[in-house]
């Protein structure tokens, strides 16, 4: 008597839960996705307005102080940032006492193509409003090059079972 | 009591002869305790979830789930989207699973059905099922991927521009879940870490087992378990319950592939896949499982003591013999022999109540 | 019409397609720059080497023991003739014959003691066949490190002890049955000699299944309710079929290795059985009925697609699928007779 009300509700259980597994895999993806974000440290001029290197600093990631980053004039660094939401915040220091002469704090969203743009330090120092530039050793849309010796010699030293 | 005493005996010999075993390699190999408690925390962990998933066929009376390879092969296509999407962490982990689970239940009903046609012989089926799988994996990972599917990191892909690679680093997802609640204590001189995030998924996988057994499903699956002939005419679907039992080990199987290469940190594309069905069942029987029963404590006994051969024995062999080759091959030849023994002695037992049954029937006194 | 359909019914979907695959690929060679007389010589040089190899089921199938995964075993036993073989130094005809008659015996033995196992575990001989051909390859492989062999072409140079994983049988027996009368014109060639012997072979196995013990093996195998009945020992008919198999499997090693070149030990044997057992279904055998005729079309048929995918598809699509094609299709043709509704016997 009651089979096809069984039916129907089991129908919509599972598509919810089937549902649920895509929304939730989706989030995985969100929360979980590695990012290599560059990071540049030189003179940089955006919407013509020039932003001076940061001849000493500090940059903290999340707020993670204990993992703080030196920057020196004209670094480039690589990160890999998990998650799509970030902040950055450049402390421009004085190379004698490290005491800090100016913060700057910058909230960052993973919108864009890690390998086009780097995020530029000193204009985030600088509190620009735009703070990427363009990546100048970006060749375009094409096949990157194979790392093979580099993931060979990753695989050893692990146990096999 | 001498009766019961010698009961437990037989029932147990299997693993006991192991335990004689392993009481006479420690010594010979010099290990010192620290180490063997951390190997074997470690090989728990990583093995546990992978034999669980042995465990519903067998309750379902359709024997050693040859077929869990192929459980092992949508865990690896799992893992494989979540390193081409860089997404690390246990995210990374939740999201490999979640891929490989739909893989996994598409693989487990084309297998379920399968061995519906095989009744009888479904060992065996399911074990070259698992070889004909391996080819059409092979055919997807090597020449789909970076072809057809949209697999396009460079850490991934051969140099040649499609296939995947041998061996593919995790990194990442390397030990994502061991150290995302690891707890250390010290034992000797021997710091042990122990990853108590693996261990609650596995402790969950045992409530869920002990939990299935009770319901109505689980109820359905020991009675076919126990004569499939008169679960059918008890009005259950035999057929349909038989895929059942099959998806979820399959789909079990594909998670703990999971959990296996976040610990081990490289995935072999073409081989991982392919011992972890050995392994695990030969892990099963020696902790004291047959073909028709098993039970949890059989899983933990058995990964402890497959794996504590599997550490001692090279080095066993070497200071014995002077060869650590021969130790390797010694444990290739027990996980295999005790394969072998252990259904020749399931088959031997059911040959004799076959035999007897059909004395009985003809009733001819039994000598 | 009818006919037609039974006919496919009987040969079953599989092997025509497989058929009109080879067929296709045989057409498509010359096209795509494949000598056509290399590929058919190479493949009659493979189907000689696997010959033997694929006969060594049919006196088990025929017996009601089902395909035999235990073949490892008959290889290890004629391993052993072949390395004793080298061991004393025995060169040309007599070196072959030297390892047959270590390694027939040997054969015999282990085929006896085998039968012993699986006569108690009627019903599912396959899986244990296949586990026990896997632990007694593993269990010589430490016999092989510590069997007291000494010469020096066999043994590992450094360590002093222990074989090495591959032999070459070069200088010793090596291609003595091929070469024997064989015919080579410009890139075609025709072992001779191994055809003769495989040939000898299908006959003393044809001539065998016409014998009284013969017939009454096919009788347990269709029916072991009947034989029982008539009066034969079930038991011990089973016991010579394993026996005879496990023999043949030696021999077809020893064929093989003198036309390869190498014994390879170790692992080596291990999945041995499983090309010869999707040969012989191939040829149209199923689970518990095979015949001389199964073994020649299916070793003919499987063979000539091991060698044609290769070299076809490679110049095709410039990939090398070949590997793939070949567990596909070997395994595929054996979960297809698993599958097939047979009779239920017990």
């Amino acid at each position: 008597m009651s089979q096809a009300p069984m039916r129907i509700r089991r129908f919509i259980i599972r598509t919810v839960l089937i549902l649920l597994l895509i929304v939730l895999g989706m989030a995985m993806y969100n929360i979980g996705r590695e990012y290599s974000v560059l990071l540049d440290n030189g003179t940089v001029t955006i919407d013509g307005r020039e932003y001076p290197v940061i001849a000493y600093g500090s940059l903290i990631i999340d707020g993670d102080e204990r993992k703080a980053i030196d920057i020196w004039e004209d670094d480039r660094l690589l990160q890999k940032l998990v998650g799509t939401s970030h902040t950055l915040r450049v402390l421009v220091l004085d190379e004698d006492d490290d005491s800090a002469q100016k913060t700057a704090e910058r909230k960052i969203e993973m919108d864009f193509d890690t390998r086009e743009w780097m995020i530029s330090l000193a204009a985030i120092a600088g509190e620009s409003e735009r703070i990427l530039i363009p990546n100048p050793i970006y060749i375009g849309e094409q096949e990157t090059a194979p790392l093979d010796d580099e993931i060979q010699d990753d695989a050893d030293g692990i146990p096999e079972f | 009591m001498m009766n019961r005493l010698k009961q437990f005996l037989i029932s147990n010999s299997v693993p006991i002869v192991f335990v004689g075993l392993s009481a006479l390699a420690i010594p010979i190999s010099g290990y010192s305790a620290g180490y063997l408690v951390q190997e074997m925390i470690t090989r728990l962990a990583r093995n546990s979830f992978l034999v669980l998933s042995l465990l519903i066929p067998i309750m379902a009376g359709m024997g050693l789930n040859f077929g869990m390879v192929l459980g092992a092969m949508a865990g690896q296509i799992g893992l494989i989207f979540a390193i081409n999407w860089s997404v690390v962490g246990i995210p990374g982990l939740v999201l490999a699973s979640l891929i490989s689970m739909p893989i996994a239940v598409f693989l487990g009903f084309v297998c379920g059905n399968v061995l519906n046609r095989a009744k009888g012989r479904e060992m065996v089926t399911s074990y070259i099922l698992g070889f004909f799988t391996n080819g059409v994996y092979q055919f997807v990972v090597l020449y789909a991927m970076g072809n057809i599917l949209p697999v396009t990191s460079p850490q991934l892909i051969l140099s040649r521009g499609y296939g995947i690679r041998n061996a593919v680093t995790l990194t990442g997802l390397r030990l994502a879940l061991d150290r995302a609640m690891n707890f250390q204590f010290k034992l000797g001189d021997f710091t042990v870490n122990m990853p108590i995030g693996t261990f609650l998924l596995i402790g969950v996988f045992c409530l869920f087992i002990l939990w299935f057994r009770g319901t109505k499903l689980g109820q359905d699956m020991r009675a076919i378990g126990q004569d499939m002939a008169a679960a059918d005419s008890a009005g259950i679907a035999v057929e349909r319950t038989r895929v059942i039992a099959i998806i979820i080990s399959t789909v079990l199987a594909a998670f703990g592939q999971v959990i296996f290469l976040q610990n081990i940190g490289t995935m072999n594309t073409y081989n991982s896949h392919e011992q972890t069905g050995m392994f695990s069942i030969a892990a099963l029987l020696i902790g004291g499982a047959t073909i028709s029963k098993a039970s949890i404590s059989n899983v933990f006994i058995g990964v402890t003591l497959f794996h504590l051969m599997f550490v001692v024995s090279p080095t066993a062999g070497k200071e014995l013999i002077g060869q650590a080759q021969l130790g390797e091959y010694f444990r290739v030849f027990v996980s295999y022999g005790i394969i072998a023994a252990a259904l020749v002695l399931h088959a031997w037992k059911r040959l004799r109540e076959r035999q007897a049954s059909r004395r009985g029937l003809r009733g001819e006194t039994q000598g | 019409m009818d006919r037609l359909k039974n006919f496919i019914e009987d040969f079953g979907w599989p092997r025509i397609i497989i058929g009109i695959f080879l067929l296709c690929l045989f057409i498509t060679a010359p096209f795509v720059g494949v000598r056509v007389g290399t590929s058919i010589s190479d493949t009659l040089v493979r189907v000689g080497m696997n010959g033997v190899l694929v006969l060594a089921m049919v006196p088990m199938v025929q017996s009601g023991c089902g395909l035999n995964f235990g073949l490892p075993l008959g290889i290890i036993a004629g391993l052993l003739g072949a390395t004793t073989s080298v061991q004393f130094g025995m060169k040309g005809l007599l070196g072959i014959l030297f390892a047959f008659s270590i390694a027939i015996p040997l054969g015999l033995a282990f085929g006896f003691l085998y039968a012993q196992i699986l006569n108690r575990v009627k019903g599912e001989e396959m899986m244990i066949a296949t586990y026990v051909g896997f632990s007694s390859v593993a269990l010589m492989c430490m016999a092989w490190l510590l069997l007291p062999f000494s010469s020096p072409v066999m043994i590992w140079g450094y360590g002093g002890s222990g074989l090495r994983t591959t032999i070459s049988t070069d200088g010793f027996w090596n291609h003595v049955l091929s070469d024997f009368m064989s015919v080579q014109a410009g890139s075609f060639y025709f072992p001779t000699g191994m055809f003769l012997f495989f040939v000898l072979m299908l006959t003393v196995v044809w001539a065998f299944f016409r014998t009284k013990t013969g017939t009454a093996m096919t009788a347990v195998g269709s029916n072991p309710e009947f034989a029982r009945a008539s009066g034969i020992d079930v038991d011990r008919m089973r016991t010579i079929s394993v026996m005879l198999s496990t023999a043949l499997g030696a021999i077809g090693i020893i064929v093989y290795q003198q036309s390869f070149g190498f014994i390879q030990l170790y692992m080596g044997p291990l999945y041995m059985a499983f090309p010869a057992v999707a040969a012989i279904l191939l040829g149209g055998a199923s689970v518990n009925k095979a015949s001389i005729t199964n073994v020649v079309v299916g070793t003919f048929l499987f063979q000539g697609i091991l060698t044609m995918t290769p070299s076809v598809i490679n110049n095709l699509i410039k990939t090398d699928m070949s590997e793939v094609i070949r567990i596909i299709v070997s395994n595929g043709m054996i979960l297809y007779a698993l599958t097939r509704k047979t009779r239920v016997k017990r």
